[in-house]
């Protein structure tokens, strides 16, 4: 649908002619090889900054004795389950030129005329980027630092190299397929991002192709479909490119360097300088966890953002999102939707994860690479491709502007996650357990029902709160597709941040992270983060 | 017959008249009372923000129990994109559509908006009337500059659009950005077509570093929290009436000429709820509707309400440009003008 979108004179469901017109208006414009340019280098210094920060927290956690790791990791990991966009309106109060808490204090603090930091602009849009990536990352690469067989560090210890030349020689090149798909990963993600990049590089003119195609919809008089979906398939061509290299990557090397026998990681003790670290892990936190939320918080409560006199504190926030029906049919909708979806989402993953790790049906590596496909498709380029498949469907499948799109932009979403989740579930439970159940006269549903589905469930539960999750801040997915009356929590705070009110933003931002608090509570009861086993 | 005869018949003739219409009128209005209760709701889509249109739906339940108003806020192109979407997709759901009047007219010729004529717009000005019967329009909003008193003093607060070219106001300036339609491209033609302004001080603007915000709300908020220290094109009823006690913000009518916009409702083709969208344009247009309407700052179009802005408060103030019909018709040949100027 996109290719037939991207080849279209007219708006999706309208009378129109084929024409290659679109492309030549998308390569033709002088703008587009520096849309290339931002995409890569800003995505590629994201990537490299995140994987720093990523790198030094999982060496922290995994080979130091650093006090309160535990902690750390937590701390690490609590960010992954607040919105981004919650993070990035944050720090778009925190870094405002001239009223962000940050440069009011720092100018008073030095006595500048100027701003020192400016939000809206490249170093901005890093920042911002990199803080907000970096617990994912995180989490991607902690468990190969747990799982690394340290012997060959010991080796080399043992030989007279230092730690940090250890580290350097040994532990990096040895972890370095890991951080490698793990960052490819993180790329891929990055070139997709939609809401920062339109939040806050549109107003700084920084455009890479995700703000593009927005601003080309939204800017665009009227909007011009045609060029923005041209835009949506070069940009779908670029992450199934680097996807596909992920995957040999992932195929050919990751797994080499973790080795299944039994094994204590090393742990380096750091002595004193180990106090120096958790003071850096503190730091940490503080500019990027407790500054941002504490920004939201301060931001609920008074009359006008910027201004904090005593006397312009109020609960109008609050009492205007609670009196406004759409942010209570958006909070239904979402939870509907986001539970609605995970759900339908982890039994589909689980039935194609099954089929391809259980059976020998002939086409289950087609079935596993078909689950594979949606990951290559950024949110935003799957809202435009729905827009042209969706938007004139015969009666009684009118299903454009109703839950039901969303629900299928979801599990569409969702799916590549899903069954990367059930097939490591299902790769640990062997299958002589089903085959002895067999072998003593028990039927074959009777053997999946009482052994695979038991065993299985923490994984579904676990994998149903990450998708959750995810439903719930996604907004790139449903941004075009979204009618009256199926409003989600992410678009509504969205639109709100985009008519000028950031204390409602704020307040609103109060009522998500509760709900996330509560997910992740769940999630860490069932194991779904792994907290409970961090050392 | 003799005269005396014909002029009491006539009289008898002309009161049956008047008083069949009163009770037709009224058992009209009947019918759409209850149809509209049927119906239930009315999906009002709004480019007017929440402290317009707020109290016109809280007042309009008040009087109509029964019958809730579901508004979804935006900007003109944002909704309209929207209005257009549920129709290729044959679901329309939007009932009410609010917005700058002009918009909302090229909308109607698009063929998305129901002629309607309300009765109670005998009641206003024939000049604000659109004979089409494509928009009603209902207030007028007055724009000019709003600039942040904490950091614009009294004495260097600027006077005219003419001062802002001065370099001193060099990354200090915002305004609603003018490519998708609104109060922007209503300052950028306003500014076009003046014999004193024209293309030279727009092409000096243009080196000014002027900061392009998403809607005139979020221009508006950047400028009471102080990020920018003069809105160009700024409502007078944002930086009064909506503006909370402790924003420090103040509305400057140009010397050189403020402007003022209609604000219009039209029907949308085959609104789900036809009879409670009618209601509520009705209940707009009213005294009622019209009095709330004036309480949110609006410059109330209907003859005898008073506005709380003043009774001169459109005095020196030209209605935009955009907004006749020489300026419809020139709309292609500004907005080429605005990407040339500004958005090269």
């Amino acid at each position: 649908m996109l290719l037939y979108g991207s080849m279209r004179s007219s708006a999706p469901g309208d009378a129109g002619f084929f024409t290659l017109q679109n492309y030549f208006d998308a390569y033709g414009d002088r703008e587009t090889p520096r849309l290339f340019l931002n995409t890569f280098f800003i995505v590629g210094a994201v990537t490299l900054l995140s994987a720093v920060v990523a790198i030094f927290f999982a060496w922290v956690v995994t080979r130091t004795d650093t006090p309160y790791r535990g902690a750390i990791t937590l701390f690490m990991i609590v960010p992954f389950f607040i919105p981004s966009i919650l993070e990035v309106f944050a720090w778009a109060l925190l870094l405002s030129p001239r009223t962000g808490l940050i440069n009011v204090f720092l100018s008073w603090l030095f006595d500048l005329q100027e701003p020192p930091f400016n939000i809206y602009s490249l170093g901005g849009l890093i920042w911002t980027w990199t803080i907000t990536s970096a617990p994912t990352k995180f989490l991607l690469i902690v468990g190969a630092f747990r799982a690394m067989d340290s012997s060959l560090e010991e080796a080399a210890l043992t030989s007279g190299s230092s730690h940090a030349g250890a580290f350097a020689r040994i532990t990096l090149p040895l972890l370095a397929p890991a951080i490698l798909a793990a960052s490819l990963l993180t790329f891929v993600r990055g070139m997709e991002s939609f809401e920062l990049p339109v939040i806050l590089g549109l107003p700084a003119g920084i455009f890479v192709f995700t703000n593009k195609i927005y601003e080309v919809l939204e800017f665009g008089f009227p909007p011009r479909y045609g060029l923005a979906t041209a835009l949506a398939v070069t940009l779908f061509l670029m992450t199934a490119m680097m996807i596909f290299v992920q995957r040999r990557i992932l195929r050919e090397r990751s797994f080499a360097i973790i080795s299944g026998k039994g094994y204590r990681p090393m742990t380096i003790s750091l002595g004193r300088w180990r106090y120096f670290i958790l003071a850096i892990c503190a730091v940490y936190f503080l500019i990027a966890t407790v500054l941002p939320l504490s920004q939201l918080v301060l931001g609920s409560f008074f009359e006008v953002f910027g201004i904090y006199d005593w006397q312009a504190l109020t609960l109008h926030h609050y009492r205007t999102i609670f009196d406004d029906p759409l942010v209570w049919q958006s909070i239904k909708n979402s939870f509907l939707l986001a539970s609605a979806a995970a759900l339908l989402t982890m039994l589909l993953s689980f039935g194609v994860a099954y089929v391809v790790t259980k059976t020998s049906f002939a086409l289950r590596k087609t079935l596993d690479l078909i689950s594979w496909v949606p990951w290559t498709v950024p949110g935003l380029v799957l809202s435009l491709g729905m827009l042209w498949a969706y938007i004139r469907l015969p009666y009684p499948f009118e299903i454009y502007g109703t839950l039901w799109i969303l629900l299928i932009a979801f599990i569409t979403n969702g799916i590549p996650l899903g069954v990367r989740l059930a097939n490591g579930g299902l790769a640990q439970i062997s299958d002589e357990l089903e085959e002895s159940a067999w072998v003593h006269g028990a039927t074959w549903l009777y053997a999946f029902r009482t052994i695979t589905l038991k065993l299985m469930a923490p994984v579904f539960f676990a994998g149903t709160l990450i998708l959750f999750v995810t439903f719930m801040r996604a907004l790139g997915p449903v941004i075009l597709l979204y009618g009256h009356g199926t409003e989600l929590l992410s678009i509504t705070i969205f639109h709100l941040w985009q008519r000028g009110e950031p204390g409602t933003v704020c307040a609103l931002s109060m009522v998500l992270l509760a709900i996330f608090l509560i997910a992740l509570g769940a999630a860490r009861l069932m194991g779904a983060t792994g907290i409970h086993d961090q050392r | 017959m003799n005269g005396k005869w014909f002029a009491a018949l006539l009289f008898i003739l002309l009161w049956v008249c008047v008083i069949f219409s009163i009770f037709s009128a009224s058992a009209i209005s009947a019918e759409v009372e209850a149809k509209a209760r049927a119906e239930g709701r009315v999906v009002l889509y709004s480019c007017p923000g929440r402290e317009n249109v707020e109290p016109v739906v809280k007042e309009f339940e008040r009087q109509h129990p029964g019958i809730k108003v579901q508004v979804s806020y935006g900007k003109g192109s944002q909704l309209q994109e929207k209005i257009r979407s549920e129709a290729r997709a044959g679901r329309p759901t939007t009932d009410v559509h609010s917005c700058g009047w002009n918009g909302l007219y090229q909308f109607g010729l698009e063929g998305y908006l129901e002629k309607y004529q309300s009765p109670q717009q005998n009641y206003f000005d024939p000049a604000t009337v659109d004979k089409s019967g494509l928009t009603l329009s209902h207030s007028a909003h007055i724009y000019g500059l709003v600039i942040n008193t904490r950091w614009v003093g009294a004495e260097e607060s600027p006077r005219s659009w003419s001062e802002l070219a001065d370099p001193k106001w060099k990354g200090k300036l915002a305004i609603q950005d003018p490519r998708p339609g609104g109060g922007g491209f209503s300052w950028f033609v306003q500014m076009l077509t003046d014999a004193n302004l024209g293309e030279n001080y727009l092409r000096k603007m243009a080196q000014q570093k002027i900061f392009f915000g998403r809607t005139n709300d979020l221009v508006h908020s950047l400028l009471a929290r102080g990020e920018y220290f003069v809105h160009i094109a700024g409502t007078e009823e944002r930086a009064t009436t909506e503006a909370p006690r402790s924003a420090p913000v103040k509305f400057l009518k140009p010397r050189d000429g403020a402007f003022y916009t209609r604000i219009g409702l039209g029907l949308v083709k085959n609104a789900p709820h036809p009879n409670a969208a009618k209601l509520y344009i009705d209940f707009t247009l009213s005294e009622a509707g019209q009095k709330t309407v004036a309480d949110t700052g609006y410059l109330p179009l209907r003859k005898g309400v008073p506005s709380v802005l003043g009774p001169d408060a459109l005095q020196g103030a030209k209605l935009a440009v955009l907004q006749t019909e020489e300026g419809i018709k020139r709309e292609p040949e500004f907005a080429k003008k605005l990407k040339e100027i500004f958005f090269p």
